[in-house]
């Protein structure tokens, strides 16, 4: 899994052009684990008026 | 509309607050179409609509900054001794988890922001030609990683935003972005009123 996207340039090195869009699927899957945790945290808890969210 | 209505409402967004947050999130959402949809194959030609809705976000950003600033309470989004000390007990305007969210999305996008202002050098706008020289090979990679990077963390970001604002315990925070006010229950059922009095925004 490369973090960066690289180009060779006019003069012959390896220069970084980016990140990789590789990692977007990452992302993703970090966003569906938070959403799912908090979900199920607040599925198994009881409910509380009285706090923050 | 006062902030105490004897109709049982309170205020939480003044009409230019919300209408700053709509226009906000509309370009972030086609920013984010215009940058991914042809990555992950949708092919059109999105690079003067990506650069003009990132200029119409750079002023919405920096009009937010100054009414928040010179305007509005700016405490009301930093973290306080009782938002440490008690993180979930009841809160003031922003409870503690908004106010941690709000900094981390203010990073991403101020990054985004001026990355992608950087990045209009490298290109042919109405204004000027484009200047590949302005920055080395090495230098341009730098501006388009943190460009990318704080992209991709604005994906799960956003998506992290829009589950909150749909679930149903949470739709009196999003009614209140849509028409400015909550019931005066809903205020008294999450918020310390020692923490935020409306009538004193």
């Amino acid at each position: 899994m490369e973090l960066f996207r690289y180009a060779t340039s006019v003069y012959g090195d390896r220069e970084i052009i980016g990140g990789s869009f590789d990692l977007i699927q990452y992302f993703v899957a970090l966003g569906v684990a938070v959403i799912l945790v908090h979900a199920i945290f607040k599925w198994v808890l009881p409910s509380n008026n009285n706090s923050a969210h | 509309m006062s902030s105490q209505a004897a109709d049982g409402r309170v205020e939480r967004h003044k009409l230019v607050d919300r209408i700053y947050h709509w226009v906000m999130a509309i370009s972030i959402l086609t920013l984010m179409a215009t940058a991914f949809l042809p990555i992950l194959g949708w092919k059109f030609e999105w690079l003067e609509i990506h650069w003009i809705t990132g200029l119409v976000l750079t002023l919405a950003v920096l009009f937010h900054i100054i009414r928040s600033l010179f305007f509005q309470k700016i405490m009301n989004m930093v973290p306080d001794g009782k938002d440490i000390s008690a993180p979930l007990a009841r809160p003031g305007k922003y409870s503690m988890a908004q106010k941690l969210y709000h900094a981390a999305v203010a990073v991403l996008i101020l990054c985004g922001i001026g990355s992608g202002l950087l990045m209009l050098r490298h290109i042919d706008t109405p204004f000027w030609k484009r200047d590949p020289y302005w920055f080395t090979d090495h230098g341009w990679g730098v501006v388009y990683s943190l460009h990318d990077f704080a992209a991709m963390a604005l994906i799960t970001m956003v998506m992290i935003h829009v589950y909150f604002a749909l679930r149903p315990d949470e739709w009196h925070l999003t009614r209140s972005m849509l028409r400015g006010w909550m019931t005066r229950k809903e205020y008294g059922d999450h918020y310390d009123p020692s923490r935020w009095k409306p009538s004193q925004d």
